[in-house]
This record gives C-alpha cells, structure tokens and sequence, in this order.
C-alpha cells in the first residue's frame, strides 16, 4: 500500500534524506521509501511514482514522506523515519552531541577566522545566506543552483567591490591551498593555479595533472554563468588575478565552455598581463592560434598535457614543442581493433556536464550529430529522455531537468544506472560511454548498483549486448580509491579508461550506424 | 585596500587557505573535516516568516509597509 505522510514545517538537507530513504528501504516489507521536501518538482515525481498528495495540503516548507508497505506497518514505520531524521542512525554518539550553531552569526562567533561560507541550502534561501556572508567580509562557494541571474550580477558586484570572490552559484568544485571543498579529488598541492566555469572539468584537469605528477595549489570555480556576457566574467577575473598575485603559482589555467566573445578577451588579457605562462581550455574552440605566454586546448586531457610541457621547459616554450606534445598525446589514445566494431548507435549517459560535453566534441567528428540535452549545438538539443531517440545521444543527467527534487547523480548514481540498463536492451544501441567521477562530495560507492545490475543482467564483453565503455575521474588517494573501481568496472567487462577525452574516442571508433536495422522511432 | 597593509579577503583565503561555515549539506562538512579543514557546520533551518508574510502581519500590526 503506497501512502503519504507530511510533516509541516521542517528542513533536512537533501543527503540526510536520501540515506534515511536508503535505510528504510532495507527493512522488510519497505517496496519504496521516498523522503523530499514538498516544492512542485518533487510533488511532481512523487505523484508519478504512485502517492496521491492532495493539492494545497502542504506547503515548500514540508517533509513528504512516501512509503509503500502493508497498510499495518505505515505509521510504525513513519515514526522510524523521524527518529531517524531526529537522530541519524549512521551518526556517531559524539557527532549527535556537539552543538551546531544555527544561524551565519553564530557560526562566526564560534569561529571568528573564518574566511569562506559554503553555501549548499536550496536555491531560494542562497542568495540571503550568501549576501550577509559578503557583507560580515566572507568569500562565498555557492553550490546551490536556482539562483537568480540577477542575484548573481549582484553577489558578484558587492563581493568584487569588497574584494572577495564568490564562486557560483552552481559552482560544485574548488580547491583553496590544496583542499577541496565540494565535488573534488584527492590530489597533489602545486605550482598550477586554475580558474574554471566548469566544475567536472576542473577536476578532470586536476586528476589529468596528477597523474602526469603535477599538483594544483588553487582551483576557483565560478559557475557557468559566470562567463556570459549579463555576469561579464566578474569572478574569472578577479580569480584569476588572485592567482598572478601568487607567488608560488607558475602556469595559470582557464577552464570552461566558450565564453562570450568579450569575456573571452578580458580572460585573455588578464592571463597575458599575468607575467606567467597560461592555458586557456575553452572546450572545442579551435579558433586561437597558440599567442605565447598563452596556450590553447580543445580538451581537458590535452590541458593538462600543455600544462606538462610548460612546467617542464618554462617561460621559453616554443610553440613547436607544444604543438609535438599534443600530437603525442593524440597518437597515444588507444583504436578499437576492427573486429570489436559494434553496429549500432552511441549513447552517453553522463554525471559530470562538461564530461558530457567534451564527449560530444571528441566523437562528432567520427560518428556525425550527437544529440544532447546538453548540445555542442542549439540546433541537436533534445528533452528529457533522450536516449530513447533513434541516433547518436548524449545525456547529461546533473542538468536540472533530473535534478529538480534528486540528488546530484555524481551522490546519488541510481537514476543513470536505470538509464543505462534500459539502453543495455536495446538492440539499435552498439556502444555505450559513461563517466564516473571519483573524490570528496561523490557518492562512496558510486559503481556497486551498475556492477550488480550488469551482473544480474548477464552481461559479458564481447557478447551480443553493446559495448560498455567508461572513464574515471579520480585518484588512487580519493576515497573510493580509484583501483578498487576500476577492479570492480573491468571484472564487470567495462572497458576502463583514465581520460574521458580517451574513452569518448574508443567509443566513436566502436560505434557504426546500424545497418540493416528498422529506425525504432524519430 | 584602504590600508597598503590591509590585505585583500580573497588573497587572505589564498594563502591562508580555507577556513569555512557550511550551511547545507552535511556530508561537505565530514569531507572537509576529513581533510582537517578547520569547519563550523550550521544546522540551517528555512526563515519562518517569508518576507510577504511578514508585511501582512506589518499591516496587522498597524505599521506602513
């Protein structure tokens, strides 16, 4: 029996409900647990999954609890679910008694140095939060999407007059002397100072880094937004002049999708200005000759691989020795054998967006249009499920059509999991591309369910199901410990790649458009 | 800067390194512990009164919003 329960007025954060959620789904008799705050998003999704909420019977302010078990258990079982709201279950005894302050001002009187708010409450609170953060002199991290772009343009302004920064809104990643704050991996501390308004980008960059060796000591994100003409790239800026005034920064990196053209030129300008050598990654653009002190990448793997060769040979690189490794980068990705050929269409289902989106701009080229929710190009932009479409398709499930009312995939994988096993049936598909990101703020055991489902499924390589193709974002260090997933992903019979820029490649290679096969639907 | 020696708030986080209040999820606050962050975790509850709630009792109250 599916029934709903609210309780009036109460906050939880979006994780302490799904683990309760999770917990309850454990007990006996629990066929679905479901635990949201009441905004129209999540009434939405709670509906279609079968509760009846009656209209005006609540408020964005309320805890819906959805519970499908036998009509005798539903109230033993809802109380379950406040004491452990109450009193986590998987809390330490020493975490449920140390006080927590509850408002900005009473954090600052507990801790006075503070220098940083990070900001991760709904949408609608954010910009409050974040203004009064500004105005007691505070740096901002915004991770909180739905912010207002108007909010945004005034955040910037007053934190830009005060100087401080925010990074954000929907800025998940950032890394401040070597310690990462949200989305963000475990890697080394050095001579590397980034900007980007991409947050998997910055971290693929980062992992990319660390495995050539190379430590990064600041990694600043800004949003997406923030490179747009309305914003005018306030905090890139600001950012990345933080950075030239660093002494122990040597490269200065810019990481993000194409800015506007004037941002653009002011990112440009300011690294030109900086006295150190710089590599400007905005994804795709082919359009900037290299202009010494300031390199150019396409992508994230070859950013970082400029990045190599700048530290290794200094101010005085050439333009022909970067040129060289790049091309030895390229030449290193590995070809699919003509025989692992797959007919069929590529689906890419993605946590990270501008994984999603580099995975587009690598395999365009080799397989014709890619569509997206998320497109290189207006013109390719589907809604919602498209996977579903006949065609090449990349879905990057961390756009807000999925997250309204979910967590971020990157914490909770369970809906691309869904996704992925629908399109394992499908026989029009050849080959499917995944990432998985690694690190701090990323779901602990983030490739269990997918390995279990495979398994279940009786998926093996090389069999008639499509080809699974994957990349890591992530370090040995982080904790899930990169070689423990990629244990588990190729005894799954994934073929695991280190580099998404690599993976997206072997998947273009793999996949031929189906021959022979009727078109399923337009 | 007003002062030549006061030092820019972003420059101070820089080389200082991170110093935070978390106010939301949880789970950054344990990350950042793990990584001896020094961190203050705000139990964050929405505003009770929306600001149109708050004019309505204003005018209850007799005051001129």
């Amino acid at each position: 029996m599916k029934n709903m329960h609210i309780v009036k007025g109460v906050y939880y954060d979006s994780v302490t409900l799904m683990l309760v959620a999770r917990e309850l789904k454990q007990i006996e008799d629990v066929r679905e647990a479901t635990l949201n705050i009441a905004t129209p998003a999540n009434i939405a999704i709670m509906r279609q999954a079968g509760f009846e909420i009656p209209e005006g019977a609540h408020s964005p302010d309320d805890l819906l609890v959805g519970l499908d078990c036998p009509a005798e258990r539903q109230q033993e079982l809802f109380q379950t679910a406040r004491t452990w709201l109450a009193s986590p279950p998987w809390k330490k005894e020493s975490e449920k008694t140390t006080y927590q302050p509850k408002s900005l001002d009473g954090a600052l009187s507990i801790l006075p140095e503070a220098n940083l708010a990070l900001v991760s409450i709904a949408g609608r609170y954010a910009a409050a939060e974040a203004t009064k953060a500004l105005e007691r002199g505070r740096n901002v991290m915004l991770y909180s999407d739905n912010v207002s772009l108007e909010d945004e343009i005034r955040l910037k302004q007053l934190a830009h007059s005060r100087g401080l920064i925010v990074m954000g809104p929907d800025c998940g990643t950032a890394v401040i002397n070597g310690k990462g704050l949200g989305f963000s991996n475990a890697c080394p501390t050095g001579p590397v100072g980034i900007v980007s308004a991409s947050g998997t980008g910055l971290q693929e960059v980062m992992v990319q880094l660390a495995r050539r060796g190379i430590g990064v000591k600041h990694g600043l994100g800004t949003g997406g937004r923030d490179v747009k003409t309305e914003v005018g790239g306030i905090s890139f800026v600001d950012g990345l002049n933080a950075l030239a005034r660093d002494p122990d920064i040597q490269v200065l990196v810019a990481i993000g999708k194409p800015p506007a053209a004037e941002v653009r030129a002011r990112i440009l300008a300011t690294m030109e200005q900086s006295g150190k050598a710089g590599v400007a990654c905005f994804m795709g653009d082919r359009n900037h000759p290299d202009a010494p002190p300031v390199f150019f990448a396409t992508q994230l793997e070859e950013c970082a691989q400029v990045v190599s060769v700048l530290l290794e040979k200094g101010k005085q690189v050439d333009k022909a020795t970067v040129k060289q490794a790049r091309q030895a980068l390229f030449g290193s990705y590995p070809v699919p054998p003509p025989h692992e050929r797959k007919d069929g269409y590529l689906k890419g289902l993605f946590t990270g967006g501008t994984l999603c989106y580099e995975a587009q701009f690598m395999a365009q080229p080799i397989v014709g249009p890619v569509w997206s929710n998320a497109p290189l190009h207006s013109e390719q932009k589907v809604q919602g499920n498209s996977l579903s479409m006949t065609g090449h398709c990349m879905v990057d499930y961390g756009e807000d059509e999925f997250t309204q009312g979910r967590l971020h995939p990157m914490i909770d994988p369970s809906l691309r999991t869904e996704r992925l096993l629908e399109q394992l049936k499908d026989p029009m598909v050849g080959v499917i591309l995944f990432d998985v990101v690694l690190g701090y703020g990323s779901a602990a055991q983030p490739v269990d369910e997918l390995v279990a489902a495979l398994q279940q499924a009786g998926y093996r390589e090389g069999s008639s199901f499509p080809t699974l193709v994957c990349s890591i974002c992530g370090t040995e260090e982080d904790p899930q410990v990169l070689s423990a997933q990629r244990t588990k992903l190729k005894q799954a019979g994934v073929k695991v790649f280190e580099s998404n820029a690599a993976a997206a490649l072997f998947a273009a290679l793999l996949a031929q458009s189906p021959q022979g096969k009727e078109e399923k639907n337009g | 800067m007003d002062s030549k020696h006061a030092i820019n708030p972003l420059d101070a986080l820089l080389q200082k390194g991170p110093v935070v209040v978390n106010m939301g999820m949880e789970s950054f606050f344990h990350d950042l512990q793990a990584q001896e962050v020094p961190v203050v975790h705000v139990q964050w509850r929405p505003p009770l009164a929306t600001q149109g709630l708050l004019q309505k009792l204003q005018k209850i109250g007799g005051e001129s919003s």
